[in-house]
């Protein structure tokens, strides 16, 4: 690259500021809406992901009439015999809808001497004192929840309405701040014969059952074996999921580029209409020509020039939205990944930069940009030198 | 769900859309330019035609840079795209999870190469006073039209036949030795003759080089790129992997491995590309040919091919 024309040219933008300007702007706009919305997509993926390597690596449901119903215990005992499984556990969970905020609390039912299935768990009860609680009912809350119930007016306790009815009074006994935000704001934490109460699971049976594999290579022959042992149940795994949870991102990601594609065409259209030149600039290339310089290097000047614009206006879009994201943690955006739950944890978005992200908004931008003013910069370049400065 | 929704291939078709819609935009200035160009005539004809030539050569310089671009994206969207499809741990499932993924590859591939020879010939009728290989080189960028069409066909099938729930097989099954096909016969062939092959036809290319042979360079080059994908899928690959049984073209781009296949890759096709391109200035312009560019290159990915191997021993004392 000659530094003299890329002088020259910077010289010719700064002539024409205004003009560029607006142009400029208006494409930084696009680009930062564009990578707002990939940038939070990629951040809550993050997250998810992180939730899903905290999760068992095989979960065994039962079905029942195509239906997730209450899995027998005992079924543990059965998968643990099969070569290569760590362990299996029963667990007792399920949802509790509290009506007056109308959200919906994650109630996880453990049994407190033991080590939990999942790290996570076991960190948030490490530092609780079990002994002065033992006889009572109590329950360990998520950050969620606590915000949740105290803006409910309960301080100490919470009364849980039992399936027939019934009131029942349950102590609340300390809180958790989670290492995934998104998993664990909304979760209840409670011995597991009080879940068994509140979640009308009678003893014997469980919600599911979690496997643990040592070899992340067996995981799948191992799932095959168990739905082989169990026709009734539905083996999923951690990959499934995570495969599953990739797909529902890219998908979202995917509808609101193909809507973004668009708005974006119809600002090249009229890119490429409103780029006709003013006579100081067809001037200036007539003056050009006269001078002796080939229709190639016009071209390449004012390809320069759109270049010179065009990856600015992709710089200060990219930090635009990195700051929109970020810093203020994409009002409005955020939404539209969510909603699955009523309880919106307040969470921080983990900032995730990816390179190929970045690459991503550059091929979506960049190329129609520059092949909207190729056209322009070819009519320009072909001027006639008499023809303008006659 | 389709395939189509996804960022990544949204944004390859919107991209192939958009060259395609250019190359459709310039098909009728190609076809006066390759009938009714003429260098010797001074009609007002001629000079609206030279004009027009100007507009083809930017806008195909212009589609070769953004297909450069677009392909190291297409190979990284295959790569991504494993995460989806079930089965696939690598792009070599998901391009191989239609019938004809790995022609489109191949395809996409050929073009980096059609288009590249197409700029030089460009480059050098420019440099010409009068402008020797217009006429061939537009008649050629029709033929690239029509290249760029199947291309676009292909990617759309492509696509369309990518199905996240039909399961497609990993690259361990794919480039084995027991796959019953013609790849699989391939890899069948010993290392040690595919290694000889290997290096005697670099060393043929850097002896052809030196001594100005410009057409063997150019068919020992042509050699080379075949050649040289199976020792890297057969041989270097293991030693990458650090592993016997993992043969694979597509694992190196991972980022369990530095994402060192796109530097791999970059000095074989640019390398044995700077070859050829210099072989054909070299022919048609009676020139002396330029192949020190393409020697560094070639020289670098051989190097780079053979420390893989070489460091795995000093490290381990044995070869695997």
């Amino acid at each position: 690259m000659n530094p003299k024309l890329l002088t020259f040219a910077l010289e010719a933008i700064g002539r024409r500021g205004g003009k560029n300007a607006a142009v400029g702007i208006i494409f930084a706009l696009l680009v930062a809406l564009l990578a707002s919305v990939l940038l939070t997509s990629r951040s809550l993926q993050s997250e998810v992901e992180k939730t899903l390597s905290a999760l068992p690596d095989i979960t065994v449901q039962k079905l029942q009439g195509g239906r997730q119903g209450l899995i027998e215990s005992d079924r543990v005992y059965a998968i643990e015999t099969i070569p290569g499984v760590t362990w299996a556990r029963e667990r007792v969970w399920g949802y509790y809808y509290f009506q007056n905020a109308g959200v919906n609390f994650t109630l996880v039912g453990l049994d407190f001497f033991l080590p939990a299935y999942e790290e996570s768990l076991n960190a948030a009860i490490r530092n609780f004192d079990i002994a002065t609680w033992m006889d009572r009912d109590f329950m360990i809350v998520g950050e969620g929840v606590e915000r949740t119930l105290h803006a409910n007016y309960y301080k100490e306790y919470f009364n849980f309405i039992l399936p027939d009815g019934a009131m029942k009074k349950v102590e609340l006994a300390g809180t958790f701040a989670a290492g995934t935000a998104l998993q664990s704001s909304d979760t209840i934490l409670l011995p597991v014969t009080l879940a068994r109460t509140l979640l009308n699971a009678p003893e014997g049976l469980a919600t599911d059952i979690t496997v643990a594999v040592a070899n992340p290579e067996e995981v799948a022959m191992v799932a095959t074996k168990i739905s082989r042992l169990y026709p009734d149940t539905r083996v999923i795994t951690k990959t499934d999921l995570a495969g599953s949870y990739q797909n529902l991102f890219d998908y979202k990601g995917g509808l609101f580029l193909s809507l973004f594609i668009t708005a974006l065409a119809s600002f090249f259209i009229l890119l490429l209409d409103k780029s006709g030149m003013g006579l100081a600039e067809r001037r200036e290339i007539g003056i050009l020509r006269a001078l002796g310089w080939r229709m190639e290097e016009v071209i390449r000047l004012k390809l320069l020039e759109s270049g010179i614009v065009a990856f600015t206006a992709y710089l200060l879009g990219i930090f635009i939205a990195l700051g929109y994201v970020f810093m203020l943690q994409a009002p409005g955006i955020v939404a539209l990944f969510e909603g699955y739950s009523v309880l919106k944890p307040a969470f921080e978005l983990p900032v995730v930069i990816d390179l190929s992200l970045l690459g991503l908004i550059f091929l979506a931008t960049v190329p129609l940009y520059m092949a909207a003013v190729i056209f322009p910069a070819w009519r320009a370049a072909t001027i006639d030198a008499d023809e303008v400065m006659r | 769900m389709s395939a189509f929704l996804t960022p990544d291939t949204l944004v390859l078709l919107l991209i192939e859309g958009l060259l395609l819609a250019l190359m459709a935009v310039l098909l009728p200035s190609l076809w006066r330019l390759a009938r009714r160009f003429d260098i010797g005539r001074t009609t007002p004809e001629q000079y609206a035609l030279e004009k027009r030539a100007y507009l083809a050569g930017t806008l195909l310089r212009f589609m070769l840079w953004v297909k450069i671009a677009l392909f190291v994206y297409f190979v990284y969207a295959l790569d991504h795209l494993s995460g989806v499809i079930t089965g696939a741990m690598c792009a070599a499932g998901v391009i191989n999870a239609w019938d004809y993924g790995p022609l489109l590859l191949g395809w996409k591939l050929a073009g980096l190469y059609l288009f590249g020879s197409w700029l030089v010939l460009h480059r050098l009728d420019l440099s010409r006073e009068n402008l020797p290989f217009s006429r061939l080189k537009f008649r050629l960028a029709l033929g690239l039209a029509a290249f760029m069409g199947v291309e676009f066909a292909l990617l759309i099938g492509y696509l369309d036949a990518l199905d996240p729930a039909t399961i497609v097989s990993c690259c361990g099954t794919l480039f084995s030795t027991a796959n019953v096909s013609a790849l699989g016969t391939l890899l069948a062939i010993p290392k040690a003759w595919l290694l000889g092959v290997f290096y005697a036809l670099f060393a043929l290319i850097v002896a052809s080089a030196l001594l100005r042979r410009s057409g063997l360079a150019a068919l020992f080059s042509l050699l080379f790129l075949p050649v040289a994908l199976l020792a890297i899928i057969s041989f270097f690959s293991t030693y990458v992997y650090e592993l016997p049984t993992h043969t694979c073209p597509f694992c190196l781009l991972q980022k369990e491995y530095g994402y060192m296949g796109y530097l791999l890759y970059f000095l074989l096709f640019a390398g044995t590309f700077s070859l050829l391109s210099a072989a054909l200035a070299a022919k048609l312009v009676q020139e002396k040919a330029r192949f020190a560019l393409g020697l560094w290159l070639l020289g670098g990915f051989v190097a780079l091919a053979t420390w893989y191997p070489v460091g795995f021993y000093l490290k381990n004392g044995v070869f695997l």
